[in-house]
């Protein structure tokens, strides 16, 4: 059993089963990675921190995002749009590490444990509070189709709505309705989740 | 001026409007009280919605990363190692064709691909499959429109794609003068076509391995942005590893045959310029090792269903077939027609289709003969398909 892929000019009847790929990048410091890491990096955290709610957590996802980068060369060489891969890698890669965890049943508790400890402000019944709601947050965006989940994580991550479009790879001009849409989703699905708990 | 929509209206309310569009959106408000009213709620879900998502914010006593450091740590961290990822989303992203766009969705679902880290390959007792036969499904196209490159399901595929597929062996091409050198490199007898007095390029395909993990919520994302939320995946294959290991190929190349990825800017050619062109293929079977709990006939039913398929239809092309040892090639409906045929002895699959490369007729001959898998295809009649393949020495 095989699937035969190739290049967009031929078919997969052709004969030649060939699997197309790139050759790997062998050395991390070649000129130019550094300076993309340095540059997204942040940004990358900052999303990977919204979604999972753990710093080191957030710290191991966003190496693995730039080895991703790392091995795909061409995309440096091939679009120059490696903010909008990097962007869509993380949310990917943050949003599946959210589904698993809230499959696992556990997320919003270990995510209240997690945040409580990060809180923005003195009072620590106002910490917990903010905690809670950023696990219930979190578990409904790990309830929300992938693209849903991903706008909403990137425009609160503060990215401009051509930055959306490059990383999600839409026309600019349909951004503003799928975060519409988004918003939605996100509403109608936190108060099916919490309605008896917390308004939104 | 018509009522704006809302996307314009969302977009106003983020400042993320040039000047002019803004003043015209300004000008049409005043004037529009349903418009206002629109406004007004949007605005306010944003802000729920905002304030909600402001919560998973680092807090200000969150110490900030340091870029450099960050990178310091993360070039320790090298793998020793580092395995290539394959750039099937490149693939994808660009131009991606119907045709094996329901391959690749078959392919993702009836997990043909796929692997995983060493620890956890090594804990598994693996199923190893092997091509003995080859059967043809029809798809409806319709059904899979979804996949055009620029569509979402079609993103979503390349991205899983890329996310999850781990190249694990790879050599190059390399074109040889001969059958004999092409044979001392394969491992196995190549057989050329004594019906052609011309000389083929030969080239032999490097071997290939790969690997990929699947995951279940973002197979069910894809089916469910395909519109059929309907058709739930087990749970049992979340975290599956399927690996693929593909032999070296032999092909042969005879007359003026189109060079993939060569032809762009060129005007489309004929059947005429195309006449004479054959190319063979010639690959031992591939290997496909899945986890033993991995139901292939279960998986294979939902794809078909997911490509056009009835429920019904689907069960029972997959009873008659056996998973583990055939190669399924899907070909769309509405495209072309296939029909058994004895060929080099055996019986084999051939397939006319009616449109297929630039646009001309053209037909595959699929056929396996003591363990090798064969494929012949050229442009033109299909009637000279059998009798070429026949003369195969």
């Amino acid at each position: 059993m095989s699937v035969v892929v190739r290049d967009g000019e031929g078919s997969m009847l052709d004969p030649a089963p060939r699997i197309i790929m790139s050759s790997s990048v062998s050395d991390p410091r070649a000129a130019g990675f550094e300076s993309l890491f340095v540059k997204y990096y942040p940004r990358v955290l900052s999303v990977l921190y919204r979604l999972v709610g753990d710093r080191g957590l957030a710290e191991e996802l966003a190496n693995d995002v730039f080895w991703k980068l790392h091995r795909q060369h061409w995309l440096a060489e091939s679009d120059g749009n490696v903010g909008g891969w990097l962007c869509r890698t993380a949310t990917n890669l943050g949003i599946d590490h959210l589904r698993a965890a809230a499959r696992r049943r556990h997320h919003e508790e270990a995510a209240s444990r997690q945040t409580a400890g990060n809180g923005v402000s003195s009072d620590p019944l106002a910490n917990v509070l903010r905690a809670e709601r950023a696990g219930r947050v979190r578990a409904v965006l790990a309830r929300l189709k992938p693209a849903h989940a991903q706008i909403l994580v990137l425009r609160a991550s503060g990215l401009s709505y051509k930055e959306l479009a490059d990383s999600l790879g839409v026309k600019l001009g349909t951004v503003g309705t799928t975060l519409v849409r988004a918003e939605e989703a996100f509403q109608k699905r936190f108060r099916r989740m919490y309605a008896h708990e917390e308004a939104l | 001026m018509n009522c704006l929509k809302e996307g314009i209206l969302r977009a106003k309310l983020d400042g993320q409007l040039n000047e002019e569009e803004a003043a015209a959106i300004d000008r049409h408000l005043a004037a529009c009280s349903s418009c206002r009213s629109k406004l007004e709620t949007l605005a306010a879900d944003a802000e729920r919605v905002q304030a909600a998502l402001a919560t998973l914010a680092p807090g200000p006593h969150e110490k900030t990363s340091d870029p450099a450091f960050a990178y310091a740590r993360f070039q320790a961290q090298q793998p020793a190692e580092p395995a290539p990822v394959t750039v099937f989303s490149r693939l994808f992203a660009a131009r991606l064709r119907p045709l094996w766009a329901g391959a690749a969705l078959l392919a993702v679902l009836v997990a043909c691909f796929s692997f995983a880290p060493a620890r956890s390959w090594a804990q598994r007792v693996l199923a190893m499959l092997r091509v003995q036969k080859i059967a043809v499904v029809p798809v409806d196209l319709q059904a899979l429109q979804g996949t055009q490159s620029g569509s979402e399901p079609g993103k979503m595929i390349g991205q899983f794609i890329s996310d999850n597929i781990v190249v694990t062996m790879r050599s190059e091409p390399q074109v040889v003068a001969d059958a004999s050198q092409a044979n001392q490199l394969v491992g196995f007898q190549v057989r050329l076509l004594s019906a052609r007095s011309d000389i083929p390029k030969i080239t032999v395909q490097g071997e290939e391995g790969f690997q990929m993990t699947l995951n279940l919520d973002r197979l069910q994302g894809i089916l469910d942005e395909f519109g059929r939320s309907d058709l739930q995946l087990p749970s049992s294959i979340d975290g599956a590893l399927v690996a693929v290991h593909i032999p070296k190929a032999v092909t042969a190349v005879y007359g003026p045959c189109p060079q993939p990825g060569k032809n762009r800017g060129q005007k489309r050619p004929s059947v005429a310029d195309l006449t004479g062109c054959v190319m063979l293929a010639e690959v031992p079977s591939p290997t496909v090792s899945i986890p033993p709990e991995l139901n292939l006939q279960q998986l294979a039913t939902l794809a078909l269903q997911a490509a056009g398929m009835s429920a019904q239809d689907a069960q029972a092309f997959c009873d008659t077939v056996d998973w583990t040892s055939t190669l399924v090639v899907p070909i769309p409906r509405d495209a072309g027609s296939y029909e058994t045929t004895m060929v080099d002895g055996v019986q084999g699959t051939l397939i006319t289709l009616r449109g297929w490369a630039h646009g001309v007729p053209g037909y595959s001959l699929l056929w396996v003969k003591s363990g090798i898998i064969y494929s012949l295809t050229g442009f033109g009649s299909a009637d000279q398909a059998v009798p070429l393949a026949d003369s195969l020495e």
